[in-house]
């Protein structure tokens, strides 16, 4: 027997503690009988079907917001997709895989509109052992699944509406799954918003960097909030990233800033670059 | 037919289904914070949660029987330590530990090393009152009254509270003795 009698490690704060590697497990009827009890909760607080969704969606969104912070720093070594592309399969390929075991059946575009994505999944994890009573109509359990992927894509800095909804399927008992992701009108027009703290001094540059190379019709400015954002002209959208291992620290990329660019200080602080 | 062999805890969990423990962590920490923000008061997220607990419990007890093969316990002592070895590895992939037996055999303390749900978890301030795994103690009690045994499930130590483990004192209040449900008429 290991384990009886050692003591376990105590930290002041849940900082200090080591952060986990995310292999453990524990059964699929504990989590089912968990969520069970959230939909059951939920339905005694509402009036109606979209009421419990939203609910649904609620919890799911705090979810998501935590998976973000964590993956990110685990899994893609704290650096986080600024593309619209690069968020839908980090949602669709490493969001799915740590927390479903299996990255998502499908992710598709939107035939109809231009800003919407669909991540289908035959049998969605927590729709496994529910069956929906016919009064019910159309609500959709998945609409958790949903909440998490708009915490991940919202927090991301990619504002969307996200739905989940039954599609039928032929020659299958049970409809697949389908999430829905609306993106909103600002991600459509290409602002993309660039945190400038710490982490993502690197990420900024890189986009600089592509600016430079790839397109002139950018406005790039930098504000007081330590952002960084980018004025693209629609389906400019720049298609690479990828700098290698290349480490830029944040003196550098402003003495880069200094060569290559035209600086305009101005009294806010703000610096606008025109290329 | 051969002999029903009960089943340990490992060899049940290597054999059903699992997720990972990060979206059960999480999604429990959804609802802990939507029950604090519907409910307001600490004490009544405590009741809520012992509620949710029980109603899985009385279900869970189910799935644990038929997966384990483990019949009747011949006693108390044999029931917590089935709890502690097979109950909470069958689920939650950790193992307790039954200590501080009182003299009567009829309370005893499931000491957990390990508990998935406090991943991440710190309480704020305003949440001292909080029993944030309270629905454990819920599930424990749901699922002995299903196999009649009326217990008294209550937290002795918590690490959220700054102790240096969880403890649970299950408390055997009685036996209800099984009754045959149907008239023989019926």
């Amino acid at each position: 027997m290991i384990g009886v009698g050692g003591k376990i490690k105590q930290y002041s704060s849940v900082l200090d503690k080591p952060l986990s590697k995310g292999r453990q497990e524990v059964s699929l009827s504990a989590f089912a009988f968990l969520f069970s009890e959230l939909v059951q909760y939920n339905q005694t607080q509402v009036d109606n079907i979209a009421e419990l969704e939203r609910r649904l969606e609620d919890a799911g969104y705090a979810v998501g917001a935590r998976v973000l912070e964590l993956f990110c720093h685990r899994e893609k070594g704290n650096r986080r997709e600024t593309r619209l592309l690069g968020i839908l399969s980090f949602v669709h390929t490493t969001v799915w895989k740590v927390l479903f075991g299996k990255v998502a059946d499908s992710l598709e575009k939107g035939t109809e509109h231009e800003d919407e994505y669909m991540i289908s999944e035959k049998e969605l994890l927590v729709n496994r052992f529910i069956s929906i009573p016919k009064d019910m109509g159309t609500f959709n359990c998945g609409a958790f699944v949903a909440g998490i992927v708009r915490g991940v894509l919202d927090n991301a800095g990619f504002p969307a509406v996200v739905t989940a909804h039954f599609v039928p399927m032929e020659g299958q008992q049970r409809p697949r799954t389908t999430i829905l992701i609306k993106f909103a009108d600002e991600v459509l027009l290409n602002l993309l918003e660039f945190n400038c703290g710490n982490l993502d001094v690197l990420q900024a540059f890189f986009v600089w960097l592509n600016l430079i190379f790839s397109s002139s019709d950018l406005v790039f400015f930098y504000n007081k909030n330590c952002s960084f954002r980018k004025l693209e002209k629609k389906g400019q959208i720049p298609n690479c990233f990828k700098f290698g291992n290349l480490k830029v620290n944040y003196m550098e990329l402003c003495i880069f800033i200094c060569v290559v660019g035209s600086i305009n200080l101005q009294n806010d602080l703000s610096v606008i670059l025109f290329l | 037919m051969a002999p029903v062999v009960p089943r340990s805890g490992d060899a049940v969990f290597a054999n059903v289904e699992r997720v990972n423990a990060e979206l059960f962590t999480l999604t429990y920490g959804a609802i802990v914070r939507q029950l604090l923000t519907d409910l307001e008061e600490v004490e009544e997220v405590n009741k809520q949660l012992d509620q949710m607990g029980y109603n899985i419990g009385v279900r869970l007890i189910d799935e644990f029987l038929a997966k384990s093969n483990i019949s009747r316990c011949v006693d108390f002592k044999e029931t917590a330590e089935v709890i502690a070895k097979v109950g909470f590895k069958m689920f939650l992939g950790v193992t307790a530990t039954v200590t501080n037996w009182d003299v009567e055999g009829t309370s005893c303390s499931l000491v957990l090393e390990d508990n998935p749900l406090v991943e991440f978890v710190e309480l704020p301030d305003t949440c001292q009152g909080l029993y944030y795994c309270n629905i454990l103690s819920g599930v424990i009690r749901g699922a002995l009254e299903m196999v009649s045994m009326k217990t008294e499930v209550t937290w002795v130590r918590d690490m959220l509270h700054g102790d240096d483990a969880y403890e649970l004192r299950v408390k055997l209040i009685k036996q209800v003795p099984e009754e045959y449900p149907y008239k023989d008429d019926e």
